[in-house]
């Protein structure tokens, strides 16, 4: 059974691996193999502390990982929200988790086309 | 002044104006910046794909899950302005003895899953009753796999008593309200508040050290059914704020581009846009915002503002307002000292008083009506 367990948990890391590259190409591209999976590891381990146990959970907080470039101590919102008794189902947490980050990278795009339409509208 | 944004029901932070800043001010930089490495398009795709995964299994389980199919119900809070609010506390109850708990988060969206068919009640317990309205509740929310809710004790209820604050510099009631969950009018006409408000007027302007009651929160719970996705808008939320730009003659400077930055706890956000053919520039803002920092275009000149103003009988106040439009008063704040003495004296010649740096009543009269608060 054992054996079962790590072959479908290295299989199951092989296919999360390739799906980060899919999804995140810039971000992968100078990345090996071994250094991807070291990431992507960390960031499951982290799930894991808090308490996430569906794989789609998981999934989901190492999309946000790869998205705050795996730099996540900069960010403590993320182990707060993971963390908030206010919030009962895990599940939850973790969506709000991925509500926030989708959020901040919006305004952060926002932000840079309204600097750049500023510059544009000064240049006319 | 009527307002482009008359058919909302919103406040106004105070209508600044501002005439043409004296000092030279740096143009922005212009430095191209690198995109970044990930785009919310790409998250978003990434997390729409992780949605086909099993929410119930770990990963990599060698024993495949048979998750039983239950409903959910989605809750979405927004402003005035529909713009979500975050952070807000739901709590859905099955019985007297069982609830369950989650909060708003950046999208405005909170959601409880793994629920039975059925009704249930939802409470906003940092919400007073007259803060919060459901606008619909529509059976959209598909069945899904999910483990099932786990539902706990609520916790006793501390009984809610009116209490006391002493307002803090730039406080202003749309604050408190936001602060304490109610309705800026629920605190404003509190009778206990009768005397404040003949006073000060203006919920938007009131001083340091003023004391307002703030009365004891109503938390009501209002029946939703499983499956549901439920809007709720939150009254009172955002403001409005204006302020005019005017060129030295008086004349309003038009159609410029310009950078507004507010910023707030949950971050700093930039708008771009043009001023109106009157001059200005006006923005819906949380009232957490308290500087608005606005960057004209063609000129690069920056301007910087405070989102709430003391009144205009104080000192501070009487100092926020010449600041705003364009006399120094140097380092001083809240006390007449010889830079806004002559800060006074340089607005009394631009408007055509008599006036010896002294802020008489018709100084404040003319400064309140050029500033239009």
């Amino acid at each position: 059974m054992q054996v079962i367990a790590s072959a479908k948990e290295e299989a199951f890391l092989t296919q999360l691996a390739c799906e980060v590259r899919k999804h995140f190409p810039a971000l992968t591209a100078k990345l090996d193999g071994p250094a991807l999976r070291t990431k992507i590891t960390a960031a499951l381990e982290r799930a894991k502390a808090a308490g996430v146990t569906s794989e789609r959970d998981c999934v989901r907080l190492v999309n946000v990982a790869a998205a705050l470039e795996w730099r996540l101590e900069d960010h403590p919102w993320l182990d707060a929200q993971l963390a908030d008794p206010a919030v009962d189902d895990v599940s939850e947490r973790v969506r709000l988790v991925v509500a926030r980050a989708l959020r901040d990278k919006q305004r952060e795009e926002q932000n840079r086309a309204a600097r750049r339409e500023l510059e544009r509208a000064t240049r006319r | 002044m009527t307002s482009i944004l008359d058919d909302i029901p919103l406040r106004d932070v105070g209508d600044l104006e501002a005439e043409w800043f004296r000092a030279p001010h740096p143009k922005p930089e212009d430095v191209e910046e690198p995109p970044p490495a990930v785009s919310s398009e790409q998250l978003a795709a990434a997390d729409q794909a992780a949605a086909s995964r099993s929410a119930t299994a770990p990963p990599a389980s060698p024993v495949s899950s048979c998750a039983k199919k239950l409903q959910a119900i989605v809750i979405t809070i927004a402003g005035e302005d529909g713009r979500p609010i975050e952070h807000v506390a739901f709590e859905l109850r099955k019985s007297a003895t069982e609830m369950s708990g989650t909060k708003s988060g950046a999208d405005g969206t909170g959601q409880f899953a793994g629920i039975e068919s059925g009704s249930y009640e939802l409470a906003l317990p940092a919400l007073d009753q007259d803060a919060w309205e459901i606008l619909s509740s529509e059976a959209t929310v598909p069945e899904q796999s999910a483990s099932p809710a786990a539902w706990s004790a609520p916790a006793a209820a501390a009984a809610a008593a009116e209490t006391t604050h002493t307002i803090a510099e730039g406080e202003s009631i749309a604050a408190l309200a936001l602060r304490y969950g109610f309705a800026p009018e629920t605190i404003w006409d509190d009778a206990a508040n009768a005397a404040l408000k003949e006073k000060r007027k203006d919920p938007n302007i009131l001083a340091a050290g003023d004391s307002v009651t703030i009365p004891a929160l109503r938390v009501v719970a209002r029946p939703v059914n499983a499956g549901a996705s439920v809007r709720i808008r939150r009254k009172g939320l955002p403001q409005v704020f204006r302020v005019r730009f005017l060129a030295p003659d008086g004349t309003p400077r038009k159609e410029l581009p310009y950078l507004i930055d507010l910023e707030d706890e949950s971050g700093k956000e930039q708008r771009s846009g043009t001023t109106s053919g009157e001059g200005f520039v006006i923005e819906k803002l949380s009232p957490l915002v308290r500087t608005v920092t606005i960057t004209l275009g063609p000129t690069g000149e920056v301007h910087r503002f405070r989102a709430e103003l003391d009144p205009l009988d104080t000192d501070s106040g009487l100092q926020d307002r010449l600041r705003n439009l364009g006399y120094s008063c140097g380092e001083e704040d809240g006390a007449i000292g010889p830079a806004t003495a002559e800060a006074i004296r340089a607005f009394q010649r631009d408007a055509g008083l008599a006036g010896n740096g002294t802020a008489d009543t018709p100084t404040r009269e003319e400064l309140k009506k050029r500033h239009l608060s």
